[in-house]
């Protein structure tokens, strides 16, 4: 069964003002080094349990959170007070073509972001096949993506992407780029893998999304849930506030 | 508990296949990027060899073959030593994007990292052991104890790695710092000079007291006189290694998590 729990999580930052210091900022305040930083807590107090089956969207104004919750989710941020506890495989989804090098050919950079995603190696060469053919660029394979147009680049980057099967699917606002048939097609793509999750939890601020995929949605501001309920519900109260 | 006890080789065996798409990604980057990318690597240590060698031979009135086979022997743990150093303190920064929106282990990109030094370290042995044989050098059994050398000298920087990959996040300054003292390290260690041979007493003692004279001489007994280093410099090097790793491990497990939160 996979399941996500999480008990008054909450994840401190420093203030910006009280950045690194370097020497020279030593030097001429050396107090910088011994004074106690200044925190905000992104996420303040987030206690949620989701269970198999569930798809739960959170949707919230910029800088509300969000995705400081995901990226804790997803053992980005690994240090905070309170708990996570995560059962099933989890796939990180947070960002579509992180890690590319613009260096390296179509086909390098399949592997590399790939094993960035946590395929192993079989697992790649079983579906490489299927990511280059989904993304249209089998001739394009050899050349170094910074030859690609932005179209080319985001297609392979979103093939990639969205060819992990994990239990756990974690999405933050992910737009698939390119032609109008090609946004056609990953549409349809990521309707398959958002059905073939056990959990999907999505961030997104397009709430038809929202209402297409969901069967549960949070609203958050300041690192709070403000409402936990049904989408129509939860959208409602949102528009509201 | 002592996580850092099992954090290493546990990352190891889970990530060692993003380990090698890494350490391949660095050297397609640094062989790929120029017309000439890998003969410059070769290049480059060559000539900084020949300079020393034109100019120190003559200074110390000595035989240039064997002073070539001298530096040589020096250079190519200094060189590893010093590169890897250079990078250590860059290597989270660069990774920032990535450590920032996918989680890896970060000591997978040290790893790798310094993998990709110790590849190139020994490509540059290979090569230019090829190009002394061709002036005259011998080939001896001792050459196989640049093996263990070599292992022994990687722990050793992996140890001091850790530790300045973090620090650096915290005080930027150290990838200005580095270089300098890089700089002085080079000739406070025995690299153009035989240690034996100076009669200096605060120079002997900041040579007795550089861990990387032990380094430097398992590579420059095989190389130079065909025959092993002494015990006694084995011994050191491998608690000089150990010590590192262990600190490096310690340091490296007490800020992992906090890493992230000072990338910016």
């Amino acid at each position: 069964m996979s399941s996500i729990q999480i008990r008054s999580l909450r994840i401190p930052f420093r203030k910006y003002s009280n950045n690194s210091p370097t020497i020279k900022d030593l030097i001429v305040n050396p107090k910088l080094f011994l004074k106690e930083p200044d925190l905000f807590y992104a996420v303040n107090g987030v206690s949620l349990n989701i269970n198999e089956g569930e798809r739960v969207g959170i949707i919230g104004r910029n800088g509300s959170g969000k995705s400081t919750l995901l990226k804790a989710i997803c053992s980005i941020y690994e240090e905070y007070e309170g708990k996570i506890k995560i059962s099933g495989r989890i796939a990180p989804l947070l960002e579509v073509g992180a890690g590319f090098v613009p260096e390296l050919t179509g086909l390098d950079n399949l592997y590399l972001n790939a094993g960035i995603l946590g395929m192993s190696k079989m697992e790649t060469k079983l579906i490489e096949e299927e990511i280059i053919s989904f993304s249209g660029l089998s001739n394009y394979m050899n050349m170094p993506i910074k030859l690609y147009s932005t179209g080319m680049y985001m297609r392979l980057a979103f093939s990639i992407a969205s060819a992990v099967k994990p239990d756990i699917l974690i999405v933050d606002e992910i737009f698939a780029g390119g032609d109008f048939a090609f946004i056609k097609k990953a549409r349809k793509r990521m309707s398959l893998l958002f059905k073939a999750s056990k959990i999907l939890l999505m961030v997104s601020h397009d709430m038809n999304l929202i209402k297409k995929f969901c069967n549960r949605v949070i609203v958050i501001d300041k690192g709070i849930i403000k409402y936990d309920g049904t989408p129509s519900d939860a959208i409602k109260y949102y528009l509201a506030h | 508990m002592n996580t850092y006890t099992h954090l290493l080789p546990k990352a190891v065996i889970k990530y060692h296949y993003l380990t090698y798409l890494l350490l391949r990604k660095q050297m397609i980057l640094r062989y790929r990027m120029s017309i000439g990318g890998f003969i410059w690597t070769l290049l480059n240590p060559l000539f900084s060899m020949i300079v020393l060698v034109g100019v120190f031979s003559t200074i110390f009135g000595q035989d240039i073959k064997t002073f070539a086979v001298f530096i040589f022997s020096g250079i190519i743990p200094w060189n590893f030593f010093s590169s890897s150093m250079g990078q250590s303190t860059s290597v989270l920064i660069d990774n920032e994007q990535l450590i920032k929106k996918i989680y890896i282990p970060k000591i997978i990109y040290i790893i790798s990292l310094l993998l990709g030094m110790l590849l190139d370290a020994i490509i540059v042995f290979i090569c230019f052991y090829s190009l002394l044989l061709f002036i005259g050098s011998g080939l001896s059994f001792s050459l196989l104890s640049l093996i263990p050398a070599y292992l022994a000298l990687f722990f050793f920087i992996f140890g001091l790695s850790l530790i300045l990959s973090v620090f650096t996040v915290y005080v930027r300054d150290l990838t200005h710092i580095v270089p300098v003292a890089l700089q002085a390290g080079f000739f406070l260690s025995p690299v153009l000079f035989d240690q034996s041979r100076i009669d200096h007493p605060i120079l002997t003692f900041i040579f007795n007291i550089n861990p990387l004279s032990y380094y430097i001489d398992l590579f420059r007994s095989p190389i130079l006189y065909g025959n092993i280093s002494y015990l006694n410099t084995w011994i050191i090097c491998i608690f000089l290694s150990t010590v590192s790793m262990v600190i490096g491990l310690l340091i490296f497990n007490k800020f992992n998590k906090k890493i992230i939160f000072r990338l910016n």
